[in-house]
């Protein structure tokens, strides 16, 4: 069961005292007066407020139903429009207050959530315990079918205590919870009792924005909500969100002045550099790529064989032709994410190919062997095939021979889920918290342990780090975790992404590119034009 | 005048043709290099070691164009090779028999027509695993149709001709008949066709590369050139322009040549 | 002619009901259905809450029987709910099939506008240099790849002139400039190929028609050369231009799913794309079967003007 600790977890978000600090160093004392308030202060200039902000995304969201993430753009866009009981700030990943003021855990297995008073959603209706009880329950019911449910498998019942207070009993300690609820995969908070079917294409929330219009395939129209409960934000009266998924169109919209902001390739950027109504942001995105390698190919079984694939793969060389130089290495966990992950200078790759050569000979394959690996297509923004064709023109030095099957995105999905690969090549995106990326790797029960990775000590890391109330104990465990596993190499760690955005000059108060990609920027966002 | 200046647009068509041939045989002694192998720094500009350049993953532009072009060529010559033997037949029983059978065959060419070659190439893709092999079977449903419809018209009028109706009469078996008498006279259109095809057949591989649906590595195509190419435009111009210029070569070639073949086997086919 | 009508309309259920069939099942023998799509990457399913599902969408049952199924809605004019979004797809296809169409009509309008009076005058003025300007436009348009030609409009709009039409789409009825605005690019680079081979075919007619012995006739004798033009040569023109057309139509729905890929237009070629990634078997269904009676129409369309062109052309 591991340590039990016997101080309650709480969360209060920031102290009176050091919201002042920060609002102090904004300049932005007109804000002192709020508690909690976002850490996401504007910066001391003169705020234009209303306007309309012309955004692109890739692809449509499908659904806004707030209990079934669809994909990436689904959890961008709902974010405008739903929250949850956390949140996770943009710049550090910390968990912090949302739709919950304060929670706390009364026993290891008792979670109780105080809920922010006179929150209205977007059709009038006061926010309530209700409300969230409704939410978590239909989350959480099998017949709902989400996919992320199985991350609050833990929570065995809610229940509402009094107006604003909710308490959940779990079946087993899980100090990591409340951040799972902010990651925002899975629950947003609706009114109680509305109807799924209509929240998918009319959703009703409580977040900065409300969706207006929506015409699949084309456009989502937001209207500012005058009744948010954070004071002052978002500054912008309408977002515009037009789908493109062409780059070369995103570009072209970019230069014309018809889009004010949206994400572009390093290459993109690049074209886009002598634009002068531009200006340009990148950060690290917290998605990894990774080439997994699958038990059932006996050469990967043995430890010398992955060690010597990984010496003889250089990643800078990879990050240069797969993404333009826009990438950087990393370990089993994104460095950026508080403080949990390794810096790429101390991750310890290197190109050795006298010794890799030597682990082949020894693990009993001097002349290398042939492999299928599975891919996305050429073309795809991923960057998938030029990462795994680069590295296969690498391992030629060592005799490794990779036959690189390109796979259509569904046709992909399901040779990944079923792990039905010998080698295949895929990313794994943020979680609420690292174990959620460190359980189902490198645990021998993960969900997507393709090489059937088990080492005791670190399934005894694992399982301690996932009741471990002290964040710092945790981390140790999290980095200690990393360093076996970058021994190990269960699997080979490519790079996560630097994001590149462009925007028009005009738009202010976006200056940085959140871990998670969230857009939860743009509510500090303005024009001034 | 105007026979001598037709003839050589023509000549220029065949030229184009033959020279391409000849580039797909010989692409391994003509490429200097393997078209798959990272030879040097993405997106290098044109130089003397690389003629044309080198690609976003450094591989050199050249070869892989003119490995393109054996890609290209193979993808729309054998497709249409096989809607040619699918075309021509259906084309002729439909024309032949006329009634029933020409009413069922030619809403079953227009049913092929309305599927989206893109549709039936992820089907194919998923289905059978990808591999050239299914962007041949998208192109081949693709074209057959048009094939069909044009065996069918001519058949029609010939049906009804002298040496037909005395060949029947005679009592020659339907069979004979149609392959003996009715499919020589009505070879010129196909065969006319067929080069339009092929033209066409080059542009249908280029969307689908475009959708992603093309040729796979080690395969390189230059509808797959072109679709990887256009995201870097302005970067490398040469990645999109080559292969494009290739393609649009290409195609106007089997046109020019498609027109000489009409001329030689009959001018009075120049309506359609 | 009823008898022809008639066979023409059996004959066309017939092909509807293969098509419906052959989509069905092409599409669900592709791997991955659409609970592999719902987990995607990164969520994970228990077995039942999967089977939970599959029930859901039906795709439990046996196939003939979900075939039934799908047929008996589609008779009652239900065409079902989106898997991933749970809009009736009716109202789906009602807002993007219009734009489709409204793209392929103004192609093959701008094309057969464009098109005719240029292969006329390139005929009748054979050799100039507005002949060998109009012949080289139709060597691009018929070499040139849609989807680059697209590409290259929208760059050079954008750089070089600075302007893009609204990206958004506008409707029609809403505001028919800005529509005709937006549709313009997209019509031209789907239009293009097709105008390409219209004028070629006209030009090459042209010419024949004009060495016909009964023109030289006609001009001996002094008939004004616009009204012999125009009552016997543009009516030998029209039977092969419509036949083009008419073929070209199929092409020209695929060519429609790229540029609306590349100009970002919502209408069905887009739809049936996200539909197949997702395996959204109602969505597909629905667009292939409208796509392929919405052509076999127009091939009708194009029978009844050859039997009005040409008296020879009888149906019986």
């Amino acid at each position: 069961m591991g340590k039990r600790s016997t101080r309650k977890r709480s969360g209060r978000g920031l102290t009176r005292r050091e919201l002042l600090k920060v609002a102090g160093a904004a300049g932005l004392t007109g804000l002192t007066g709020l508690w909690p308030a976002p850490v996401i202060a504007a910066p001391a200039a003169i705020i234009k407020r209303g306007g309309t902000f012309n955004l692109a995304e890739v692809n449509d969201p499908i659904s806004f139903d707030p209990h079934n993430r669809v994909n990436a753009s689904a959890t961008v866009l709902q974010r405008m429009v739903y929250q949850c009981f956390t949140r996770h700030n943009p710049r550090t990943m910390a968990v912090e207050p949302a739709l919950a003021t304060k929670w706390e855990y009364t026993k290891p297995t008792e979670l109780v959530w105080t809920l922010r008073q006179n929150v209205v959603f977007h059709n009038g209706q006061p926010f309530t315990a209700e409300d969230a009880k409704w939410n978590v329950d239909r989350a959480l019911d099998p017949r709902t079918g989400s996919p992320f449910a199985v991350w609050y498998e833990a929570v065995e019942k809610t229940e509402v205590v009094s107006r604003y207070v909710v308490k959940m009993t779990l079946k087993r300690p899980e100090p990591l919870l409340p951040g799972k609820f902010g990651a925002m995969r899975v629950v947003g908070f609706a009114p109680g009792g509305s109807d799924p079917r209509s929240l998918a294409s009319n959703p009703i929330g409580t977040g900065p924005y409300r969706l207006t219009e929506w015409v699949p395939n084309d456009h989502c129209t937001f209207a500012r909500n005058d009744r948010y409960w954070e004071r002052g934000v978002p500054y912008m009266d309408t977002l515009s969100v037009k789908f493109i998924t062409q780059e070369d169109t995103r570009i072209a919209g970019l230069r014309a002045g018809a889009i004010d902001f949206s994400i572009v390739s390093a290459d993109g950027a690049r074209r886009l550099a002598n634009s002068p109504n531009l200006k340009f942001i990148k950060g690290v995105h917290g998605v990894f790529t990774v080439i997994k390698l699958h038990q059932r190919f006996a050469p990967f079984r043995d430890r010398r064989v992955r060690q010597a694939m990984n010496l003889s793969i250089d990643r800078n060389e990879i990050i240069e032709k797969a993404l333009g130089g826009s990438g950087v290495p990393i370990g089993p966990v994104v460095h950026g994410w508080e403080d949990y992950g390794i810096p790429a200078d101390q991750l310890g790759f290197k190109v050795d190919i006298d010794r890799a050569r030597k682990l082949m000979a020894e693990a009993g394959y001097p002349n290398g062997f042939e492999v299928t690996a599975i891919s996305l297509p050429e073309g795809h923004p991923a960057a998938f095939f030029p990462s795994i064709a680069t590295a296969a023109e690498q391992w030629k030095r060592i005799g490794l021979t990779v036959r690189i099957q390109q796979f259509e995105l569904g046709a992909w999905l399901q040779r990944n889920n079923t792990l039905d690969y010998d080698m295949l090549i895929g990313n794994r995106g943020f979680r609420g918290d690292p174990i959620d990326v460190l359980f189902p790797h490198y645990h021998p029960k993960g969900s997507d342990n393709p090489l059937g990775y088990s080492n005791s000590q670190v399934q005894r890391w694992i399982e301690q780090a996932a009741m471990e109330p002290d964040r710092l104990k945790r981390k140790d465990m999290y980095l200690s975790i990393q360093r076996k596993v970058l021994e190990d190499v269960p699997w080979l760690l490519l790079w996560a992404p630097i994001e590149n955005y462009a925007m028009q000059r005009y738009v202010m108060g976006y200056d940085h590119v959140p871990f998670d990609s969230f857009k939860d920027p743009l509510w500090t966002t303005w024009l001034d034009k | 005048m105007r026979w001598a200046r037709r003839n050589l647009v023509a000549a220029l068509g065949l030229a184009v043709v033959l020279s391409l041939v000849v580039v797909a045989i010989f692409a391994e002694p003509l490429s200097p290099f393997d078209p798959n192998a990272q030879v040097g720094k993405r997106l290098s500009p044109p130089s003397h070691q690389h003629l044309l350049g080198l690609d976003q993953l450094g591989r050199d532009v050249l070869s892989r164009l003119i490995f393109g072009a054996r890609v290209s060529l193979v993808v729309s010559v054998v497709s249409v090779g096989l809607s040619l033997v699918a075309g021509v037949s259906l084309g002729l029983l439909a024309g032949y028999y006329g009634g029933v059978a020409d009413n069922v065959i030619m809403r079953a060419m227009d049913l092929m027509f309305t599927l989206p070659s893109f549709v039936l190439a992820i089907a194919l893709a998923g289905i059978l695993g990808p591999s050239l092999t299914n962007v041949i079977i998208a192109v081949a449903v693709v074209t057959t149709p048009t094939i069909a419809r044009v065996t069918r018209g001519p058949v029609l009028a010939v049906r009804e001709s002298e040496f037909v109706a005395s060949a029947r009469a005679a009592g020659a078996a339907d069979r004979r008949t149609m392959f003996r008498h009715v499919l020589p006279n009505v070879a010129a259109p196909i065969i006319v066709q067929a080069t339009v095809s092929i033209a066409d057949a080059i542009l249908i591989e280029a969307g689908l590369s475009f959708l992603g649906l093309g040729v796979q590595p080690p395969h390189t195509s230059w509808g797959n050139m072109l679709g990887t190419g256009r995201n870097f435009m302005e970067l490398a111009n040469g990645l999109s322009v080559f292969p494009g210029a290739a393609i649009m070569l290409a195609v106007l070639g089997f046109n020019f040549a498609g027109d000489g073949l009409r001329d030689v086997l009959d001018p009075r086919l120049r309506g359609g | 002619m009823k008898a022809f009508l008639v066979r023409r309309l059996l004959s066309t259920l017939a092909a509807a009901f293969a098509l419906s069939v052959l989509i069905f099942l092409l599409i669900r023998l592709v791997p991955g259905d659409a609970v592999t799509m719902w987990v995607g990457q990164e969520g994970t399913m228990t077995p039942e809450v999967r089977a939970t599902l599959r029930k859901m969408f039906g795709l439990t049952d046996p196939l003939p029987v979900q075939y039934l199924h799908w047929l008996a809605d589609v008779l009652r004019g239900d065409f079902g709910y989106s898997f991933r979004s749970r809009l009736p797809v009716t109202q789906l296809l009602r807002r993007s099939l219009p734009i489709t169409i409204e793209l392929a009509a103004l192609a093959m309008l701008t094309s057969a506008v464009v098109a005719l009076p240029l292969g006329i005058v390139s005929a009748v003025k054979r050799n100039t240099p507005t002949d060998v300007l109009a012949r080289l436009v139709g060597l691009v348009g018929l070499s040139m790849p849609s989807f680059w030609l697209a590409v290259l409009l929208i760059l050079i709009s954008a750089t070089y002139f600075r302007w893009l039409p609204s990206l958004i789409y506008v409707s029609p009825w809403k505001d028919l400039a800005a529509n005709l605005g937006q549709m313009m690019m997209p019509a031209f680079s789907l239009g293009l190929p097709l105008m390409a081979v219209v004028m070629r075919m006209t030009r090459s007619t042209m010419l024949e028609v004009l060495s016909q012995d009964y023109v030289r006739t006609a001009r001996a004798k002094g008939v004004a050369e616009r009204v012999m033009l125009a009552r016997h040569a543009l009516r030998n023109a029209f039977i092969p231009i419509i036949t083009i057309m008419g073929i070209q139509l199929g092409r020209l729905l695929g060519g429609a799913v790229i540029v609306e890929q590349i100009f970002g237009m919502p209408g069905v070629g887009t739809e049936l794309v996200s539909a197949i990634g997702e395996r959204d078997y109602p969505m597909v269904q629905a667009t292939v079967l409208m796509m392929g009676l919405l052509f076999i129409l127009v091939q009708f369309l194009v029978d009844l003007c050859y039997g009005y062109l040409d008296p020879r052309i009888h149906y019986g």
